[in-house]
């Protein structure tokens, strides 16, 4: 069973950073032709985070998942501090009206998916350091105050997308680790209304939201991306309009190699291509709750809810995505895993997989 | 291998949740694919796909020996597209030397023209380089070699190649094509990313060949142009018939214009819009009906003493007495109560039967924006004055063209022809309206009318021809006749041996106390005709 959750997370791991690859360079070529004069600078780019990727991926797969149960309140702090470091003048880098990169000479790092990853580590840390009081109120309390203060940190960026991943995640691994139902409800409810505060009282995200209703009445505003990525996606059929064919990368489709690289991978790809980006999916997923499970059974509880979290998060990223691209959910900055364009992200899902290997390939040894 | 015993409740809810997840998801890609109406794919295909004309070439106008009088230019027109930066501006000045300035181009959201007319090789030069954001546009233009020789029948087309005058409007559909149609693809700055695919080719207009001689139709023009100012005149025409092909080899109208002129001031077609009572001219042609219905033969006499004669009250009188006169010397001193007389002996029905059978009053087998036709007096119990008014060529008016068809038919040894504008043309009406034998008749009279008679002025040296000389009142509103407005024509026959010229010229409003058709037309007939047989090769029968 190790040797096969190895195997899946293998495949579907390199099969997912592949297509990613391959689809970061279709559909950013005219992007990237038209800002910088230079069709494959985003396809450059990735495969070159893919590379710092590998070798942080490496560092993790040595680090022993007992190291990470012991410093996750460090990995918390410092994404804290990254955080909060976003709101002085001159390191944070404002992109589309939102600051959320930090810019470290050539490289810029993205706080909050640092964040995703020392969420699910400390979240997971604590349920294990507090196993029996966490259905009680006061337990249950403790991790949703810092759900809070991390919240309020990257909603002031602004991203609500990240911000309802972390504590989507957060909330799968306290309902995972069993706090009670009553509990559950009231947390849903609660972040069900700081998400409807945080909509309904920021005009952008209100806009978003009615054009998400109907993107095609207000194509030419805030409809526009939502349209387009419907458009794309309408064009594909079967077996799509063939890789590298699609019209919507020529700059119908902002941000075509990075929220909304699905569309264009639809397009270009077909319903063939939603089958197999999600049979990769599938595939690490179950292998990834495979170990979790595993890990719970052998009573190493804090590599199960580390696994568990870091297979939630990938899944439910990845549905917000797919879900955003097909109007399902109104627009939200969300990248694909592994697929879409972005340094921070990729190293964070595949520092994520590192550790899950190292969680399967540990439990040989219990 | 341990057993997995926390696969609980919680967990199986989580993998519920994801799984639903992913149907809803697959559930509504399968559905975009199916939308209602094609709404997504047609709502793409208009984003992506642009449509372009084809402009298409229009058709040559050519004259009898394939000069050309009407052809169209091409040329290659330099646009500047929406993002044409400083930066191309500065490549592009040092292809090639432009004129417009940067600041005249860099308006924004437009296709703005750079340069007009490029050289094949600023061309080559541009298509090389690495220039981006323009475009060179195909575009046509219109050009007359002859310019005013012809335009009253060439007529021009405007900027949008659309026949607006003369020819190029009557045939506009024919000399125009189709314009084609390309499909491409385009980015959202509207930039082409694909190659033109063409949906339909254009169609070159046809080309279009008139029986005008571009020779002979200068030698009229530029004769008549002399005539018209030598005699201030207003207006004038003249007309050049080939009889036996039926064919119109020349029709010079002036005032004309230069159609090349982007200003240009239209002038109509005095040959085919024109329409005036032809007056003397015509009286060959009661005279024809009256020999061929053998009412009287070309040399039985006829006394047209004392002068005048007088019916329904009016007075119709002659400048002199000519007293007893051979018919076809009626022709000759154009004696109005000569004419008169034989009018009377046709009686009404045939004079004016003869008239439309030569061809008056009927539309005109010519395709030209709104050629005129004029009218017959026939209502029913004509008045005598009436009736002798018809032999002299009054109470009927005519076109130039008209006057000159009818003329032809002595030509043509009786025979009454449509006269054809455009080679080849498929049908044209013929019909024997008098014998023979009279049409040689007429002949005879005509060359007598040279020889001896108020024509002499047309005498070509060294050719037999025969002709008529005409001056007509000019008819005003509120009836009666303008004493001192006058046009005055000639149609004349030539050479006479082989009958194969009919020309007919009419100088309108002359000027000067010289204003009668044997004094200024018979002059200008002359010199046309000279240099006409001169330039078709005729030998001098001398």
């Amino acid at each position: 069973m190790i040797y096969r959750n190895n195997i899946f997370l293998s495949i579907s791991l390199v099969g997912l950073i592949t297509l990613g690859l391959i689809m970061v360079t279709s559909s950013s070529i005219y992007i990237a032709d038209n800002l910088t004069g230079n069709p494959f600078h985003f396809a450059t780019r990735q495969a070159l985070f893919i590379g710092v990727g590998i070798f942080i991926f490496t560092a993790f797969l040595l680090i022993p998942s007992s190291f990470l149960e012991k410093t996750d309140w460090l990995f918390l702090l410092i994404s804290i501090l990254l955080l909060v470091a976003l709101f002085i003048p001159g390191i944070g880098t404002e992109v589309n009206g939102s600051i959320r990169w930090i810019r470290l000479g050539p490289i810029n790092i993205q706080p909050a998916e640092v964040c995703k990853f020392s969420m699910i580590l400390y979240t997971s840390g604590y349920c294990v350091r507090r196993m029996g009081e966490i259905s009680t109120l006061r337990g249950f309390l403790k991790p949703l105050m810092l759900l809070g203060l991390v919240s309020f940190l990257i909603l002031s960026q602004p991203d609500l997308g990240t911000t309802a991943i972390i504590c989507a995640v957060v909330v799968a691994i306290l309902f995972f680790a069993g706090i009670s139902f009553f509990q559950f409800g009231l947390l849903i409810l609660l972040i069900g209304a700081l998400g409807f505060i945080a909509i309904y009282f920021t005009p952008f995200r209100l806009t978003r939201v009615m054009s998400f209703m109907d993107p095609f009445l207000v194509q030419q505003g805030a409809g526009w991306q939502l349209s387009n990525s419907l458009i794309g996606i309408g064009q594909a059929n079967w077996i799509g309009l063939g890789l590298g064919n699609s019209f919507q990368k020529n700059l119908f489709l902002p941000e075509a190699h990075t929220d909304f690289i699905f569309a264009v991978l639809v397009e270009e790809l077909g319903i063939f291509g939603v089958i197999l980006l999600i049979s990769l999916y599938s595939l690490m997923i179950f292998a990834i709750f495979s170990t979790a499970i595993q890990s719970l059974a052998l009573k190493r509880f804090f590599q199960g809810f580390v696994a568990f979290g870091i297979g939630f998060l990938i899944s439910i990223q990845a549905l917000f995505n797919l879900a955003v691209n097909i109007g399902l959910l109104p627009t939200k900055g969300l990248t694909l895993p592994f697929i879409s364009y972005g340094g921070t992200s990729i190293i964070i899902m595949m520092s994520f997989i590192a550790i899950v290997l190292r969680i399967n390939n540990e439990n040989k040894f219990y | 291998m341990k057993k997995l015993n926390y696969f609980n409740w919680r967990f199986f809810l989580i993998i519920i949740f994801l799984i639903a997840s992913i149907v809803a998801i697959f559930t509504r890609v399968i559905y975009l694919q199916i939308d209602k109406e094609n709404f997504l794919k047609n709502w793409g295909q208009n984003q992506h796909i642009a449509y372009r004309e084809v402009p298409s070439i229009r058709g040559t106008i050519y004259d009898r020996n394939n000069i050309p009088l009407a052809i169209s230019l091409t040329h290659y027109d330099l646009y500047a597209l929406r993002n044409f930066s400083e930066n191309d501006y500065k490549k592009l000045k040092n292809i090639i030397s432009i004129n417009t300035s940067f600041n005249e181009i860099s308006l924004k959201n437009k296709k703005i023209l750079i340069q007009k007319s490029l050289s094949p090789e600023d061309i080559n030069l541009i298509k090389d380089s690495s220039l981006k954001h323009y475009e060179i546009e195909i575009r046509f233009s219109r050009h007359y070699p002859l310019a005013d020789q012809i335009a009253p029948l060439v007529g021009f087309s405007g900027k949008d190649n659309y026949g607006l005058e003369g020819i190029e409007k009557s045939y506009n559909s024919f000399l125009s094509g189709k314009d084609g149609k390309e499909q491409y693809y385009k980015n959202r700055k509207g930039e082409i990313i694909s190659k033109a695919i063409s949906i339909h080719a254009q169609e070159p207009g046809h080309d279009l060949h008139l029986t005008i001689d571009s020779n002979i139709q200068f030698f009229a023009y530029k004769k008549l142009a002399e005539a018209i100012e030598e005699t201030k005149a207003k207006s004038g025409t003249a007309i050049v018939l080939d009889n036996s092909s039926g064919e119109i080899l020349a029709m010079a109208s002036y005032p004309s214009y230069n159609p090349n002129n982007p200003n240009r001031k239209p002038q109509k077609n005095r040959a085919l819009l024109d329409k005036y009572e032809p007056g003397s001219v015509l009286k060959p042609i009661a005279l024809a009906k009256a020999i061929d219905m053998e009412l009287i033969d070309i040399t039985d006499p006829l006394d047209t003493s004392p002068g005048y004669i007088s019916l329904n009250n009016y007075s119709i009188s002659d400048y002199k007495n000519h007293g007893v006169l051979k018919a076809y010397e009626i022709i000759t001193n154009s004696s109005q109560v000569g004419a008169s007389k034989i009018a009377l002996m046709l009686g009404a029905d045939n004079i004016v039967t003869t008239y439309k059978e030569f061809g008056f009053s009927k539309p005109i087998n010519i395709n030209f924006p709104s050629p005129t036709f004029g009218q017959i007096n026939n209502r029913e119990n004509m008045s005598d004055i009436e009736i002798a008014n018809l032999g002299f060529g009054y109470g009927l008016d005519a076109s130039p063209f008209q006057i000159a068809s009818a003329f032809a038919v002595f030509a043509n040894e009786g025979v009454y022809k449509e006269f054809s504008l455009v080679m080849n043309d498929e049908y044209m009406y013929e019909k024997q309206v008098i014998s023979e034998e009279t049409a040689d008749k007429i002949l005879f009279a005509l060359k007598d009318v040279i020889e001896n008679g108020s024509g002499r002025k047309a005498k070509v040296p060294g050719f037999d021809i025969g002709g008529k000389t005409g001056t007509s009142h000019k008819s005003v509103k509120g009836g009666g006749y303008a004493k001192s407005i006058y046009t005055a024509s000639f149609a004349g026959i030539a050479p006479l041996g082989s009958k194969d010229l009919t020309i007919f010229v009419s100088i309108y409003q002359p000027g000067l106390n010289a204003y009668t058709g044997g004094e200024i037309a018979a002059p200008l007939f002359a010199k046309i005709a000279s240099d006409t047989l001169n330039y078709l090769g005729y030998f001098e029968s001398e």
